[in-house]
C-alpha cells in the first residue's frame, strides 16, 4: 500500500506531486491545503478526484499523520516531511519513507532527525554532499517524472517552427532572484540585436524586474496548462543563481526547447556545454545550510541573445535529454524498485 | 523522405502506450500513419480514435475481419495476409516504418533508423532491436548460414551500433516501399514468420539489411516490460527431412 503527501496548488511542488501521484497511483493521499502559507493560493483538488485519502488544512497534525499511515507500506513526500512525526512514526511502524528532497530545504541538514529510508535527489546538485553526510545507501538520484504527453502540442510546434523568441520564466520569485531575472535584464540591456523575449511570472513583479524594451514582453499570470508556457519559442533563458531541481528547465526540455543556464551543478551534468554560460560566485545564502549564489556573465549572455540561431538538432537534442532523464516510462522502473 | 507508419492492431491492451510513444517520435512533419485493425468493431473504434487524434499528416485506419488465429502457423499466415493487404494502402509511400501493437519506441528510434539509410542508402531494411517473448530471452534479429539455401538460422547476440544482419522481426523496421510492395509475404517455410522471410528475400535480391543496436525497443507485456538486456542465442537447424528444429 503506497501513500503520497501531495500539494494541489500551481507551485512547483504542487505540479511535482500531481505528476508523482499519476505515476505511482498511490492507495492513499495526504493532501495539503497550502493556501494559508503559499503565494499560490488556488487549490486544484480536482487533480486528485480519483484518489482516496485525507485532506488537511496547512501542516498535518500528528493525528492526521497517524490516520494517513494506517495500512501503508511505503510513503513518498516531496521536499520535507511537513511534520517530523511522520519520520518517527514511519520508523516505528516499519514503513518505508522516501523524501524527494531539495538540498536547500532539507531539514536533516541542520537538525538531528530520524532519517527516511532514502532521500530521492531530484537533481544531481549536492548528491555527493548528501551521500557523505547521510551515507551512500540513504541517497539516490531519482528526479520527478514528467509525462511527455503533457507537452505534445508545445513540442510539436517548437520542433517544426522557428519563432525568433526566447522565453524566461520567473515563476514565483524566490530568495536572491533565484531564476536570475536581474542578470538576464542586464544582458538584454547590453545586447544589440533584434529578438523577442517573453518573461513569464505567476505574480506581479517588483519594479526592478520591469524594463521598457520593445523586445521584451511580460506575461504575469498563471498559465492555464504548463505546456502553454513553452509553445512558440526557440530557447529558454534561465540564468539560475543556485542549483537544485528546476521543473521549468525539465519542462522546457520536454517541449524541445534548448535551455541556457549557468555552467554550475546540476546544469553542467544535464545540458551540453554549448548551452552553458560562464558564471561566478556572488555571495552565499543561508537556507537550511549555506549555499553559493552565482552571477551569470552578462557579456556572454548578451552575446548569446544576439547571435543564437536555433537549429532542429538543438531542439531534438533538448527533447532527447528531457525524455531520457525525466519521462515517466524511463523513471517508473526505478520508482517501482523502491516499493 | 516521406514515411508511412504501418501499425497492425489486433489487441487494445497496450495501445495507449504504443500511441504515446509514436506521438513522441521525432519524424518528418509529413509522416503518415496507417492502422490495420484485425478484430471486432470495438477494437476498431478504439484504434481509429487513437489514429484520428495522432499528430501525423494523413491518418488512415482500416478494418479487416478474420477469425482469431488458433495456431502459430495460422498466426503467421494472418500476419502475411495483413502485410499483403497493407500494400494497397501504401502505393504512394517512399519509406515504411513497420511497427507492432505491443512495442514502445524511443523518440529517436525512427531518426536512428534513418541514420542507417544515410550510411547505407541501398539497405534492404534498417531495424531496431527487441527481446522476444518466448521463455528464452533472445533478440528478434536473425542470421543464416546461406541466404539461398539456409540450413541454419541463429538469433543475433547483442552488439552496439549498426551491424549487418540477414533478417529481423517486424516491430521497428524502416524499409523502402518499393521492396515491400514487390514482396509477397508468407511464412518462412513454416519455421519462422513472414518477417524473417522478408529479410531473407531481400538478401536474395542482393540487398544488405542492417540492425541499429542502439535502437532498443520496449516489448510491452502483461507481466511488465521486457527490456533489452543479456540475451541468449537461439538456433534452428534444418534436418534431413527438411523440417526445422530448435537446438
Amino acid at each position: 500500500m503506497i501513500g503520497l503527501v501531495v500539494f494541489s496548488n500551481n507551485s512547483g511542488i504542487g505540479i511535482q506531486s500531481r505528476r508523482l501521484c499519476y505515476l505511482l497511483k498511490p492507495n492513499k493521499l495526504l493532501a495539503i491545503d497550502s493556501s494559508g502559507f503559499s503565494k499560490n493560493t488556488t487549490q486544484h483538488w480536482e487533480w486528485y478526484s480519483q484518489f482516496k485519502g485525507i485532506m488537511c488544512k496547512g501542516f498535518p497534525t500528528n493525528r492526521e499523520i497517524d490516520e494517513f499511515l494506517k495500512g501503508l507500506s511505503s510513503v513518498f513526500c516531496i521536499e520535507n516531511p511537513l511534520n517530523f512525526h511522520l519520520l518517527d512514526r514511519c520508523k516505528e511502524l516499519g514503513i518505508k519513507l522516501y523524501i524527494q528532497s531539495n538540498y536547500e530545504f532539507c531539514d536533516h541538514l541542520n537538525r538531528d532527525l530520524v532519517l527516511p529510508t532514502k532521500f530521492l535527489m531530484p537533481s544531481y546538485w549536492m548528491i555527493d554532499k548528501m551521500r557523505s553526510r547521510f551515507g551512500d545507501d540513504k541517497v539516490m538520484y531519482l528526479p520527478p517524472p514528467i509525462n511527455p504527453s503533457e507537452f505534445n502540442r508545445a513540442r510539436e510546434y517548437n520542433l517544426h517552427h522557428t519563432s525568433h523568441r526566447y522565453l524566461h520564466i520567473v515563476g514565483t520569485l524566490a530568495a536572491e532572484d533565484r531564476n536570475g531575472t536581474l542578470d538576464l535584464i542586464r544582458a538584454i540591456q547590453q545586447s544589440k540585436e533584434d529578438y523577442k523575449l517573453v518573461i513569464r511570472s505567476q505574480h506581479q513583479l517588483p519594479a526592478e524586474y520591469l524594463i521598457k524594451d520593445p523586445r521584451v514582453t511580460y506575461e504575469m499570470h498563471d498559465a492555464l496548462k504548463e505546456e502553454d508556457m513553452y509553445k512558440g519559442f526557440d530557447a529558454l533563458i534561465l540564468p539560475r543563481r543556485y542549483g537544485g531541481l528546476s521543473l521549468v528547465c525539465n519542462e522546457a526540455l520536454m517541449s524541445a526547447l534548448p535551455v541556457i543556464m549557468p555552467d554550475i551543478s546540476p546544469n553542467n551534468q544535464l545540458l551540453p556545454k554549448r548551452w552553458l554560460m560562464p558564471t561566478k560566485v556572488r555571495k552565499q545564502l543561508m537556507t537550511r545550510t549555506l549555499i553559493d549564489v552565482y552571477e551569470t556573465d552578462t557579456d556572454a549572455l548578451a552575446h548569446f541573445l544576439d547571435t543564437y540561431q536555433t537549429t532542429d538538432a538543438d531542439k531534438i537534442e533538448a527533447f532527447g535529454i528531457g525524455y531520457d532523464q525525466f519521462a515517466e516510462s524511463q523513471l517508473l522502473p526505478q520508482y517501482l524498485k523502491l516499493l | 523522405m516521406r514515411v508511412t507508419i504501418v501499425l497492425p492492431i489486433s489487441r487494445r491492451t497496450y495501445l495507449r502506450r504504443v500511441f504515446d510513444s509514436l506521438e513522441y517520435l521525432i519524424c518528418p512533419p509529413d509522416t503518415n500513419i496507417l492502422g490495420i485493425v484485425d478484430g471486432d468493431m470495438e477494437l476498431y473504434e478504439v484504434a481509429r480514435n487513437f489514429i484520428a487524434t495522432s499528430k501525423f499528416k494523413e491518418r488512415l485506419c482500416v478494418a479487416r475481419n478474420t477469425q482469431p488465429a488458433a495456431t502459430i502457423n495460422q498466426r503467421r499466415q494472418r500476419i502475411s495476409d495483413i502485410h499483403n493487404e497493407v500494400k494497397q494502402h501504401v502505393q504512394s509511400a517512399e519509406m515504411l516504418f513497420l511497427t507492432e501493437d505491443d512495442t514502445a519506441y524511443h523518440p529517436f528510434a525512427l531518426r536512428k533508423l534513418f541514420d542507417v539509410y544515410r550510411e547505407y542508402p541501398y539497405a534492404g531494411f534498417a531495424t531496431g532491436i527487441q527481446v522476444g517473448r518466448w521463455d528464452i530471452t533472445y533478440l528478434g534479429i536473425w542470421n543464416v548460414d546461406d541466404v539461398y539455401n539456409p540450413q541454419k538460422i541463429i538469433s543475433s547476440p547483442l552488439h552496439t551500433g549498426i551491424q549487418q544482419v540477414h533478417a529481423s522481426g517486424i516491430y521497428c523496421m524502416l524499409t523502402r516501399a518499393t521492396t515491400y510492395l514487390k514482396h509477397k509475404f508468407e511464412p518462412y517455410q513454416k519455421v519462422l514468420g513472414p518477417d524473417v522471410n522478408y529479410g531473407i528475400w531481400l538478401c536474395q535480391q542482393g540487398y544488405k539489411n542492417y540492425a541499429n543496436f542502439d535502437v532498443k525497443c520496449t516489448h510491452i507485456g502483461l507481466k511488465g516490460d521486457i527490456p533489452v538486456k543479456e540475451v541468449a542465442q537461439v538456433t534452428f537447424i534444418k534436418g534431413a527431412d527438411s523440417s526445422w528444429e530448435l537446438v
